[in-house]
């Protein structure tokens, strides 16, 4: 603190307001771009313009958050409790109230220097310059739909901004990590003690109110992270490698059974054989390269598409947690009830530009209940329900035994028999039948 | 599952008339037919694929119908009451199976004719047993011949479809006689115009429900004949052998040989009652490629050749076989 400008000088700055930018390291993309504005009194507000418009903050202790993404959101819990931290950049001067227990542990190299290592909190350690006595490292963690992940910075270099009384150092480049993702973080402008109203904008003032007053509806962000966790959580679907399912396929308006088996594995690899009466085998899979159908109707063909065109009965544990990458905006539209349901209704518009998914989260378990969407194919685009009934426990996960699907005027059955999670698959499953290599092999040669 | 299938249904319903004398109807069947005749009613109001429903005033045909229903005193009577009112819209594919249609004989039900070769028996969906036959030969010239009477059991058909057509690689021609082809799986049609078209992204038609449009896309097959293909039909030839037939027709992949198709190709559905019979009903429209209309106009063929009473020459398959001759020697 005394060789970043000392106690009295950080203790008479009332506001600081930092522009920042984050880029990739192999290509110097800009992946964040955003102006932070803290104050000494513990409100703060971030304007975010990329990745895409947003921004957040605390202010009187109500932790915020508005995007173009979900629209307004309160904080709560762990949340909440990151984002008031987050709020207190400004106290570190006061580091002896916030982190009353620190431990020096011991000395470490850190970028060729040696430091101090300082364990603040159970979640946070800082490392700290034995020559300047600046700090070299901070390592933290943060709630995300992954999971709990680390986050942190390693300081590159320092810089040193002009304010009455003196000079205050801060860290201006950056070596920042969130779980897997590097990135260098830049300080491009620091403003000390210029007054801003870190008030939060109108949207999220009438969404409190609404939220006091019991009549606003749960951020949609709120409710499909409460799906994950409910029907899983970050980690069980992050350790998810293979699955194998089995069941039947009842067509209600024939009565007819249809015998199905499907296996996934990490890399995008699937198969799936539905063994329909009357029509024979329909199969379709991928090896993580080549997406397939196959049928005695229609014979082979290779997709374009690599995800699953009919009915999908395993988990793609990377749509659900990487979720926020296909979409590009949603919103929670109305709470319904829908059977004997009580569910809110969430409208997901993906960012692939295909018409909007609209999806039914069961107030009470969370689970989702029902999901309308477009399946799309070169045959054309058919509009699809699914519900989603009986979950059970299984492998770790809540899964739906029961999964209805109405399309195209044609009600369907899947029941799932069993399920067997993260035991070993034989590699051969995901082979490419000869035909489709063969299809595939044209393709790629230009010649079909 | 989608059935695009000419109905067999008027033969049934023939048969089903000089098998047995009308029985009266108890109470309870009496009711069984009321609400038959509102699921009936309701899936055409709902599923027909003219929201007009041919101009009528649906409505009023229920009000009207209704009470002849009601006082149906046998089953052939409630099915030619439905059989009126269905015959209102002018449209192929709607039609009432017999419930005792759906019995399982173990003698022939309803023999193929000219079929002197059994065939198969096969089920599907709700459509009744039927027999499917399969034949493949070469000609004398050397132009294969294949020939299936409906688009059913594809996984039995289709393999004999890809060996048939791998055996006659090296002919001149094949002849795919489609004559007295009701139809049968639309979807078989996409996947039989696989074996003969060797690009991709091309298409037969397209199909229209209210709510959506599905492309009858061609995926070609690994090995696809390129050589000079002809079809033959008849005016029994209906839907998916025309959505076959116009989509190859229009795609200058095909030249028809034989009399001008039945006109009866709307994609349909078949559901079973609650009186236990079974009713089919149109859908979807369905456009060929180049936009024309095949319900109620057919396929007109390229070569119009009647059929011959002569059962030792065929004048059909021998047009169809000279073109193949002078394709090859023009």
């Amino acid at each position: 603190m005394q060789a970043a400008g000392g106690s009295a000088l950080w203790h008479a700055q009332k506001w600081e307001t930092d522009e920042i930018e984050g880029r990739t390291l192999d290509d110097g993309r800009v992946i964040l771009k955003a102006t932070v504005s803290t104050s000494r009194s513990g409100n703060y507000l971030s304007e975010i313009t990329v990745p895409q418009v947003a921004s957040e903050g605390v202010y009187k202790g109500t932790a915020w958050a508005l995007s173009h993404f979900s629209g307004p959101r309160i904080k709560y819990s762990t949340e909440r409790e990151e984002a008031l931290r987050d709020a207190r950049m400004m106290e570190d001067a006061d580091w002896r109230t916030l982190y009353p227990h620190p431990q020096l542990a011991g000395t470490e190299e850190i970028a060729g220097r040696m430091c101090y290592r300082v364990v603040l909190s159970d979640d946070r350690t800082e490392w700290f310059d034995q020559t300047n006595g600046l700090l070299m490292r901070r390592q933290s963690s943060e709630i995300s739909s992954e999971g709990r992940q680390p986050t942190g910075f390693t300081v590159e270099e320092w810089g040193t901004f002009a304010v009455p009384g003196g000079a205050l150092s801060i860290p201006v480049k950056m070596l920042a990590w969130r779980g897997d993702l590097e990135y260098r973080l830049s300080v491009l402008s620091a403003a000390f003690n210029k007054p801003v109203s870190l008030q939060y904008p109108a949207e999220v003032a009438d969404y409190l109110a609404a939220s006091r007053a019991g009549k606003a509806l749960p951020n949609a962000e709120t409710i499909i992270e409460r799906h994950i966790y409910e029907s899983g959580g970050p980690e069980a679907y992050g350790n998810l490698r293979t699955q194998q399912v089995s069941g039947s396929l009842t067509f209600l308006s024939t009565s007819q059974e249809a015998h199905v088996e499907t296996w996934a594995a990490e890399g995008g690899r699937y198969y799936q054989s539905i063994d329909v009466p009357g029509l024979g085998k329909q199969e379709e899979g991928s090896d993580g390269h080549v997406a397939w159908e196959r049928s005695p109707a229609l014979g082979p063909r290779v997709k374009a598409r690599k995800g699953q065109a009919g009915l999908s009965v395993t988990l793609d544990a990377a749509a659900v947690i990487g979720w926020r990458f296909l979409i590009d905006e949603v919103r929670t539209e109305a709470a319904e009830r829908i059977d004997d349901h009580d569910c809110y209704r969430v409208r997901l518009a993906p960012r692939d530009g295909s018409p909007a998914i609209i999806r039914w989260y069961d107030r009470k378990t969370g689970l989702l209940y029902r999901a309308s969407a477009a399946l799309s194919s070169t045959m054309g685009t058919v509009p699809v329900v699914m519900t989603f009934e009986e979950y059970r426990d299984t492998g770790g996960f809540r899964w739906p035994v029961k999964t209805r699907m109405t399309f195209s005027g044609q009600s369907v059955l899947f029941t799932t028999a069993e399920v067997k999670i993260n035991e070993p698959v034989a590699a051969a499953v995901f082979d490419l039948p000869d035909e489709v290599r063969q299809l595939a092999e044209k393709k790629s040669a230009g010649t079909l | 599952m989608r059935i695009a299938s000419a109905p067999v249904l008027a033969l049934c319903l023939g048969m089903a008339l000089v098998c047995r004398l009308p029985a009266q109807l108890t109470a309870e069947e009496k009711a069984k037919n009321v609400e038959s005749f509102e699921t009936i009613w309701q899936t055409i109001r709902d599923q027909n694929p003219d929201p007009r429903l041919n101009g009528l005033d649906w409505q009023a045909i229920h009000d009207a119908t209704r009470p002849l229903v009601e006082r149906a005193q046998s089953a052939d009577e409630f099915r030619q009451v439905i059989g009126g009112m269905l015959a209102k819209l002018e449209a192929s594919h709607h039609a009432i199976i017999p419930a005792d249609r759906y019995q399982p004989s173990p003698q022939d039900p309803m023999p193929v004719a000219d079929e002197p070769d059994a065939g198969t028996l096969v089920r599907f969906g709700n459509l009744p047993e039927m027999r499917v036959v399969f034949e493949s030969r070469t000609l004398p010239g050397g132009a294969g011949y294949i020939r299936f009477n409906e688009f059913l059991d594809p996984a039995a058909i289709m393999p004999k479809i890809q060996a048939a057509v791998k055996s006659f690689a090296k002919a001149p021609g094949i002849i795919l006689d489609l004559r007295g082809n009701p139809g049968g799986i639309g979807i078989m049609a996409m996947g039989v115009a696989g074996f003969f078209i060797d690009k991709d992204g091309l298409k037969l038609g397209e199909m229209k429900t209210r709510t959506t449009t599905l492309n009858f896309v061609i995926f070609p097959r690994p090995e696809v004949y390129s050589g000079p293909l002809a079809i033959l039909l008849d005016r029994y030839s209906a839907s998916t052998t025309e959505i076959l037939a116009g989509g190859l027709q229009d795609l200058g992949r095909a030249r028809i040989f034989g009399t001008r198709s039945a006109g009866a190709a709307l994609p349909s559905d078949i559901i079973r009652l609650p009186n236990g019979d079974g009713f089919q009903y149109a859908r979807a429209s369905y456009t060929s490629v180049s936009g024309k209309t095949l319900e109620g106009n057919g396929v007109t063929p390229d070569v119009v050749v009647e059929e011959s009473a002569d059962r030792e020459h065929d004048p059909v398959i021998e047009a169809a076989d000279r073109w193949i001759g002078s394709a090859l020697h023009p």
